[in-house]
């Protein structure tokens, strides 16, 4: 039967809420991607925020997740990028974005997007994206984005990096907090 | 001789930024309580939205943690409590809570209460405790948390349950949300 992306649809799941099954696949989908290996993507998925799941039928077409990293590492990125005062110990990593080709072009990297940014609402979150990586570090794709600071090098990767954040302050306000209303 | 209680420090840390022994330490701690698999922490611990150390002379003597439960079995919780209508998806479960036997009266848990209170303030929290712990209950009624429901067997346990909330609306209103500001 073939697929129609007419029933394209995104779930967003806490990895407490996933089955084996559907982290055995995002693992799979992540790694195959090529921008995290399967033993680094399994480690840190417990700590993801949320992992959003593209899926048409019951078949799994794009996955993402919304990291929560290590401070350590967050500061890291915002020192390399010439912005420290832009790190927020809130923001998530929006990250292992990934589409099999047989998926591409039909509209699945903009359904997950799209997803996870009405997940997010108004909190902060940024992405690491390779400079070379014309198709995602472009920010007038992605206009929610703003560019922070410089495009840099860091031992986590060989790569010229390009840090990219959304609903940032300029400056962390540590005033700034959560409330439910 | 003085009264004066020693000063215990309630220190927070995202399980992400944990080296793996304060994990472990963790875990050894919570295991002492007797009333958790050790299964459900080693799974449970790294998915943790907030791990809560008590520290008194550089030695960690009690434990505590807020965490988004499975939701299945979370929504399981508030119906056995005949509330399903109060089931909050965004709702933290203060868990894991213990001080090593020997160090209990010193005032572990309410350095861990006061800084779990600080950290949610505002936001929709739950609990589960034996109905007949009355060291529990009775002190976490006079903070601010109030009984949903009705006392309940689970699956999950022998003993009768009390599940208790705070800043819970009486029923779950779904636009609203955590907002950052």
């Amino acid at each position: 039967m073939s697929e129609n992306a007419h029933d394209l649809r995104t779930i967003i799941r806490r990895p407490q809420d996933c089955s084996e099954k559907t982290i055995k696949t995002f693992i799979e989908m992540v790694a195959a991607g090529g921008e995290a290996d399967a033993h680094r993507v399994e480690h840190s998925l417990p700590y993801t925020d949320a992992l959003i799941i593209s899926m048409i039928g019951n078949t799994i077409v794009g996955v993402s997740a919304l990291l929560r990293p290590r401070t350590s590492y967050l500061k890291h990125l915002f020192e390399c990028a010439g912005e420290p005062r832009m790190c927020n110990p809130y923001s998530l990593e929006s990250c292992w974005l990934s589409v099999p080709p047989e998926h591409r072009g039909k509209g699945i990297w903009q359904h997950n997007n799209a997803a996870k940014r009405v997940y997010i609402g108004n909190r902060p979150y940024h992405s690491v994206r390779r400079v070379e990586n014309k198709n995602v570090a472009d920010l007038s794709k992605e206009n929610v984005y703003e560019h922070v600071g410089k495009d840099f090098y860091s031992p986590i990767s060989k790569d010229k990096l390009r840090l990219m954040a959304a609903n940032h302050d300029l400056v962390f306000d540590p005033k700034k907090t959560f409330v439910y209303m | 001789m003085s009264d004066q209680k020693p000063d215990v420090k309630t220190i927070l840390r995202r399980p992400i930024d944990c080296a793996p022994k304060l994990l472990q330490n963790f875990i050894d701690i919570v295991l002492i309580g007797g009333e958790v698999p050790v299964a459900n922490l080693r799974r449970g611990v790294p998915s943790a939205d907030m791990l809560f150390f008590a520290v008194l002379e550089k030695q960690i003597i009690g434990v505590s943690c807020l965490r988004y439960p499975n939701a299945n079995f979370h929504k399981h919780l508030f119906e056995k409590a005949g509330v399903p209508e109060m089931y909050n998806p965004l709702s933290l479960e203060a868990c894991w809570l213990c001080v090593k036997p020997e160090y209990r009266g010193v005032g572990a848990w309410s350095s861990i209460f006061k800084a779990r209170t600080e950290y949610t303030e505002g936001r929709p929290t739950h609990a589960l405790h034996r109905a007949d712990n009355k060291l529990v209950s009775d002190p976490v009624k006079n903070m601010g948390y109030s009984q949903a429901g009705i006392d309940f067997y689970a699956d999950t346990s022998d003993d009768k349950l009390c599940l208790i909330v705070k800043n819970h609306d009486p029923v779950f209103d779904p636009s609203k949300k955590m907002k950052y500001c």
